[in-house]
């Protein structure tokens, strides 16, 4: 028998515990503020198209960024990312068809760009000589033919190179040395039992030997490794070689001819100084295209794959891995929502899943975008007015800031965004591209931003190109595909095996990404704008950097790589180590000032 | 933190485990066997005891290839805790057994928890209040002996000690060699370059293992730990030979403060070197022996302990450098010249003949089982038993462990750390040699049969002693204290033969035997000068003869005292005109014109150098680097980390420049320079000249070994190191920072990725590659 006491009392334990579970849910949905987007106001910059800085003549003389490029920046490939970097670094850049077209003025370049397919090597090199002796730094963004390289000593000389052992080797693989691109060490060479997809590069290159006074960053890994040859005698892909007053960098190589070049070039830059500081974005989203389903189409195949419907599957199956990755990660996700896909069946977006979805989205801070997929051949004015009466509907006071372009032509994009439920989109997200720009204003008030890695995929090529972003940038964004879920081709793309490679990928290669902040992409587009428009400079008084931004909105970063040095103290700032000799600066107010730590013996000194 | 204190820290940590080793293990276990023993005697036994047990278990476990931190604490503590409880009659189950009881009473509520505490915090207290009583006591009681101590060793802090924070390198050439030899008995080679006595290589490599005090750090300091020993001893011999109680400190005094000796005589203390740690076997030694010989002969079945000891230092005398064996052995001779009407009775000589065989035997051993196990004498033994043999008249000088060791390349000739150049009067061996290059036939004529060279030789020696004494131990201008060398020795003589007369003939055996000592002592140091075969060279000879001089004259004091004093009943008066005497010493060695001065004996090796190096040690992981650098960092880095000389460096891209490839596979690589290059030994007429053009556009020097470090040589090097690197920093910048730089000295840091490792080898304008350049046009 239980006594009254004993009853009063486990009855009073029993409705103890029924409030502490049911009382923060009830709180949590009637506190959800699922209906509008918190970030529109929060991201708000009011900056626009305008704002973007672009360095003159003028500023070079003041600021002292000024490089040249030997070559044509319209050419949609080595050129169009140097002009790309130029804007991202605050460089002025002059441009030139010829090394003989540019004549030193008072105002030195920091260095000399050149596509070598602009280079004359019987007319040009004395020049390059004399740019060297001036202090004037030289990039060769590729290189001529190896035959024509073996068959000229001074060029041999000027990029440091002691011999040509082959004109064209197949190599197993290549190393980034530590200290050139954020990410450290990274061994590009197929391992037994990897995936061959793995390997992306291309592997047939000339086999150069480089002499003493130069240093290597990027080195291919050959077979005969194993019969004991050494380091230092590997195929250079990426080195620099001393010469005069300055240095001369060597690429062997397509990697400058898009926009994974971007951290070559800021790596390279950071070498031909004690330290170099540049601007960033620090951004990382992950953004998930076509994500929720909010329409239960292809249901035949998803019961047949995961017996139950497309809707079912995204919010009982993906979504709690995906909560998994990002938490795990600190990832902050942007879904780009899919009201449907066909607009011709009869198949209507569920309204209740919407807000369902909204409510998990807040919860979880995160964003919900739109997406431009469509899979029928209706035209962009039905897809505009079905999601926009849909949306507004179910969530009238939610601004749609982000956009997912997809398979949307650029006309058809026009279009959507000047509709009335669109017009509040700020930020265009696309697909990554080698050639185009990566981040810029796509129009007034709109700004363009691209994904770097796909989430089910990481090959070597995609890695490297992730460390390089990160390095000139500070941006990172991964892209999920999930209409591959959606409308599976292929077993490969059931989520079971999607998912581990998704989380594979992203446990395993956003270490260093970690360090940036996860944004989405609503954040990720007030800091590009920030990023754009700012300018700084900056000079050093022992060991003191000091730092002048101006025009300065709120908040940028920097990366300030040295040299052995350490970065203690911060004024204006704050500041984190991202790796040895590279940290992540956070300037909150518009005159910053770093404090580097000498070298001083660390432990003993005489007295 | 400085260097400065750095250094005053790790002295007292080697000198706190040191004592450890030779006076509280010991103390602990022998303190009741010697408690009726003067404290002088117990510290002697004690510092016999620990050295000879440490030295004689490394030997064991060296040779039995098992010697590591493991063995050596288990056998040095095992034993020790073993002999602990036996001697001291401890049972250590009895003592588990009460300590389970008390528990069980505690667990039965038999005993209360708090009043057990109670109960033994009141033991505790008690034990505490009684050896602050005792400890206090034994102060009062040997008060005036205390503050003695106390200035003889604020003394020697003032003579030696302060060099240690001056100059952190080694201040002789021979020691990166024994570096070299304790490396590597941390792989259990002991005897890596030959037979030699071990003895001091055995208690730094104990110390190292032990307590894990780098050995490059124990090279540098424990010089002064083991000086301080030295003084120590002498101290103790003369208390415990003397009657009164303080004449032993006049002669120390005078030994530790004033520099009325040569300074040849105490430059070999800056330096950590197994003769000078020899020396602190001579004097326990014949302490033991005179111990011996004061036993009555019917108490002789009886007596073991003096005989044991005696083992054990003679045995150590050997075991650590043979010189000492040879000094010890003279000492003998003068107990057994001052003891001679006892040594010959049946009991005393088979006992005394019995435990020198033993101790020759116990030294001997592990060199006679290296060298039946295939290991050759090293270079300076051999020498050694060419003397023996008397075919040292070729030798010029007995080679320091430098010349033959090496082995490496690395360092070759060199003195023994100190080079005092002997004033060539009177006949020289080489005189001899060159008076004798007229025609063989006339030679045949003329030359003297043996017995008429050696009663030639006989007449000379006074003279030539005088000499040597005159113009070289004590060269300054105190000439009472050069007539009171043969004076010491005449005036022990007499007191001695007044003390026999007197009817005390142990007072007066040990006055006689000294001045035997010294008698003998004086042919040796005159050997050279009187043309006789020259068992040791008058350098070093000269060091012990200064050591055992000082006591002789304390013995004098004290005698004289006896002679007049010590017939009193009350002996205090005695006992003060000593204490006054002993003052009397330590004001006249503290004058201006006799004290020591602030010693400034620089080491071969720039300050900078090691300041630089221990940051390394401190701060890289080992064997993540290479030091470039001219020679002594080789062997003081070796267990860390690696080492590239400078000289190989050059002249490997000598006139090929960049064409050669000079890789250094590890992490950081550090380039020591001397700005301002030292003389490693040997001035020349541009010492002290800093690095120029000039220096890098001499030839590179030829040769190998120290010699390249030497003079001139020097100054080429690390002029031409000095603008490699200058040119080196122009190509990596960024790569190549200064790590340390002073007016004299600069260390460069590089540090390069292991996958894509700097080639060193480059056009530095001064390699002779043909190019046109500042340096060669």
């Amino acid at each position: 028998m239980v006594s009254r006491r004993n009853f009063f009392t486990i009855s009073m334990i029993m409705l103890v515990v029924l409030f502490m579970f049911q009382i923060p849910e009830i709180a949590k949905d009637r506190w959800n503020n699922y209906g509008k987007n918190e970030y529109d106001e929060e991201t708000g910059t009011g900056l626009m198209q305008d704002s973007v800085y672009e360095a003159s003549a003028k500023d070079a003389e003041k600021t002292g960024r000024f490089v040249i490029y030997i070559g044509d920046t319209g050419d949609g490939s080595t050129g169009s990312l140097v002009r790309q970097w130029c804007l991202y670094t605050k460089r002025y850049l002059e441009e030139y068809k010829s090394v003989g077209g540019y004549r030193p003025g008072t105002l030195l370049p920091e260095a000399v760009l050149i596509d070598s397919a602009y280079l004359s090597l019987k007319e040009d090199l004395k020049r390059l000589k004399d740019f060297t002796d001036q202090g004037i730094n030289l990039i060769f963004c590729n290189l001529p033919k190896a035959s024509e390289v073996d068959r000229c000593p001074e060029l041999k000389e000027l990029l440091g190179i002691r011999s040509v052992i082959f004109e064209s080797t197949t190599v197993e693989g290549i190393r980034v040395l530590d200290g050139f691109l954020l990410g450290g060490l990274k061994e590009y060479k197929l391992e037994a039992g990897a995936e061959k997809e793995l390997q992306d590069f291309p592997l047939e290159l000339p086999w150069y030997l480089i002499s003493s006074g130069t240093k290597t960053y990027m080195a291919a890994r050959v077979e005969a490794e194993n019969n004991g040859l050494k380091n230092e005698s590997l195929p250079a892909l990426i080195w620099r070689n001393s010469m005069g007053n300055a240095q001369v960098f060597a690429v062997n190589g397509d990697y400058l001819s898009g926009n994974s070049g971007l951290g070559i070039l800021s790596g390279m830059m950071a070498e031909t100084d004690r330290y170099d500081i540049y601007p960033v974005v620090n951004a990382q989203s992950l953004v998930i295209a076509d994500y929720p389903m909010l329409s239960s189409e292809n249901e035949e195949e998803m019961i047949r794959r995961y017996s139950r419907s497309l809707t079912m599957v995204d919010r009982d199956i993906v979504w709690p891995e995906l909560m998994a990755v990002a938490q795990r990660n600190s990832l902050k996700m942007t879904c780009m929502l899919t009201t449907q896909t066909d607009y011709g069946d009869e198949i209507e977006p569920d309204a209740e899943l919407l807000i369902y979805y909204m409510k998990l989205l807040q919860e979880q801070e995160a964003e919900a975008g739109v997406s431009g997929n469509r899979r029928d051949a209706s035209a962009v004015s039905v897809k505009v007015g079905a999601d926009s009466d849909f949306l507004k509907s179910v969530i009238p006071e939610y601004a749609i800031l982000s956009f997912y372009q997809g398979n949307m032509s650029g006309e058809d994009l026009e279009t959507m965004l000047s509709e009335d439920g669109f017009s509040s989109v700020r930020t265009i997200y696309k697909d990554f591209s080698e050639q185009g720009n990566l981040i810029a204003y796509s129009g007034d008030n709109v700004t363009l931003q691209s994904g770097v890695n796909s989430g089910f995929s990481h090959t070597f090529r995609e890695d490297f190109r992730q460390n390089s972003i990160l390095t000139a940038l500070g941006y990172s964004s991964i892209v999920l595909d999930a209409n591959r879920i959606a409308f599976p081709e292929s077993d490969e793309d059931s989520w079971e095996k999607l998912s581990e490679r998704f989380s594979s990928y992203t446990n395993t290669y956003w270490k260093v990404s970690r360090k940036f902040d996860g944004t989405t992409l609503a954040e990720s587009d007030a800091r590009i704008r920030r990023f754009l428009a700012l300018n700084y400079t900056q000079h050093r008084e022992e060991n003191r950097i000091y730092l002048d931004i101006d025009p300065f909105d709120k908040e940028a970063w920097f990366i300030l790589r040295t040299h052995g040095e350490e970065l203690t103290e911060a004024q204006g700032a704050s500041f984190e180590k991202l790796e040895e000799n590279a940290y992540l600066v956070y300037a909150y107010e518009s005159r910053v000032t770093l404090s580097l730590d000498g070298f001083e013996l660390y432990y003993y000194y005489e007295g | 933190m400085s260097m400065e204190a750095l250094t005053i820290m790790q002295f007292f940590e080697i000198l706190a485990a040191y004592l450890c080793l030779t006076f509280l293990l010991p103390a602990m276990l022998f303190r009741r066997k010697l408690k009726s023993e003067k404290f002088s005697v117990r510290f002697m036994t004690y510092q016999v005891i620990g050295n000879f047990y440490v030295m004689n278990l490394v030997f064991l476990l060296q040779l039995l290839r098992i010697s590591n931190r493991v063995t050596l604490v288990c056998l040095t503590f095992g034993p020790f805790l073993a002999a602990y409880i036996r001697l001291n009659g401890k049972h250590p189950l009895l003592a588990v057994k009460n300590a389970l009881y008390i528990l069980e009473k505690i667990a039965d509520g038999r005993l209360g928890v708090r009043l057990y505490f109670r109960r033994l915090g009141r033991a505790v207290l008690r034990r505490i209040k009684s050896g602050f009583r005792t400890f206090f006591s034994c102060i009062g009681r040997n008060l005036p002996d205390l503050i003695l101590f106390l200035i003889l060793t604020g003394v020697l802090v003032w003579a030696y000690g302060i060099n240690l924070v001056r100059n952190f390198g080694y201040c002789a050439s021979d020691i990166p060699v024994h570096n070299y030899w304790i490396n590597a008995m941390e792989q259990n080679d002991i005897f890596v370059a030959g037979i030699y006595p071990y003895g001091f290589h055995c208690i730094i490599y104990y110390m190292y293992t032990v307590f894990g005090i780098p050995v490059y750090v124990l090279l540098r300091i424990f010089c002064f730990v083991q000086t301080l020993m030295i003084h120590y001893c002498l101290l103790a011999f003369g208390k415990s030979c003397c009657k009164t109680r303080f004449a032993a400190y006049a002669g120390t005094f005078l030994y530790a403060a004033s520099a009325i000796f040569s300074a040849n005589t105490y430059t070999r203390y800056f330096s950590s070197l197994p003769q000078e740690f020899g020396m602190l076997f001579i004097m326990p030694s014949a302490y033991y022996l005179f111990a011996l010989f004061e036993k009555k002969e019917k108490r002789l079945r009886e007596e073991k302990w003096n005989l044991i000891c005696f083992a054990f230092c003679f045995s150590m005398t050997i075991s650590v450098h043979f010189y000492n064996a040879m000094i010890a052995g003279m000492f003998c001779l003068g107990i057994a010249v001052g003891y001679c009407f006892r040594l010959f009775r049946k009991r005393y000589f088979g006992r005394v003949m019995l435990t020198g065989f033993a101790s020759i035997f116990i030294a001997i051993l592990p060199m006679a089982v290296a060298f039946a196990m295939g290991t050759p004498l090293q270079g300076s033994l051999g020498w050694g038993l060419n003397v023996i043999k008397g075919a040292e008249s070729e030798a010029e000088a007995p080679p320091s462990e430098l010349e033959d060791d090496l082995i490496d390349g690395t360092e070759s000739a060199g003195g023994a750390g100190t080079s005092m150049q002997i004033p060539e009067n009177g006949v020289s061996p080489s005189g001899e040699d060159g008076a004798a290059s007229g025609s063989a036939a006339q030679q045949k004529k003329e030359k003297p049969s043996l017995t008429e060279k050696l009663i030639g030789a006989l007449k000379r020696i006074p003279g030539a002693v005088w000499e040597v004494v005159s113009s070289f131990l004590i060269p300054g201008n105190h000439p009472f204290l050069k007539y009171a060398v043969p004076g010491g020795i005449f005036l022990l003589t007499a007191l001695s033969l007044i003390f026999f007369l007197l009817k005390q003939p142990d007072y007066g055996a040990k006055l006689l035997s000294t001045a035997a000592f010294l008698a003998f002592l004086s042919v040796l140091l005159g050997a050279s000068e009187a043309g006789l075969p020259e068992l040791m060279d008058t350098n070093r000879t000269s060091i012990f003869y200064a050591y055992s001089l000082v006591m002789a004259w304390s013995m004098c004091i004290d005698g004289v005292l006896q002679l007049f004093m010590g017939w009193a009943k009350r002996k205090w008066p005695m006992h003060l005109v000593s204490f006054v005497a002993a003052g009397a010493v330590l004001a006249f060695a503290a004058r201006e014109d006799v004290r020591k001065e602030l010693p400034d004996f620089k080491a071969l090796q720039t300050n900078e150098a090691v300041t630089c190096l221990t940051n390394i040690l401190a701060e890289e992981k080992d064997f993540s680097w290479t030091i470039c650098s001219a020679n002594d960092e080789l062997r003081m880095g070796e267990a860390y980390g690696y080492h590239y000389e400078i000289h190989p460096f050059l002249r490997s891209m000598e006139r090929i420049g960049s064409g050669a490839n000079i890789i250094i596979p590890t992490l950081k690589v550090y380039f020591f320079i001397e700005k301002i290059p030292i003389d490693y030994g040997e001035p020349y007429e541009g010492s002290g000249s800093p690095v120029s053009k000039e220096g890098a556009k001499r030839p590179i020097p030829v040769g190998s070994g120290i010699s390249m470090y030497q003079g001139e040589k020097r100054w080429i090097e690390m002029s031409r190191m000095y603008y490699w690197a200058q040119a080196f920093q122009k190509l990596y910048p960024n790569e190549m920072r200064v790590y340390y730089e002073t007016d004299r000295f600069l260390c460069y840091c590089i540090k390069q990725d292991l996958y894509s490792p700097i080639n060193f080898a480059i056009d530095y304008g001064y390699n002779m590659t043909g190019r046109t350049s500042e340096g060669n046009e």
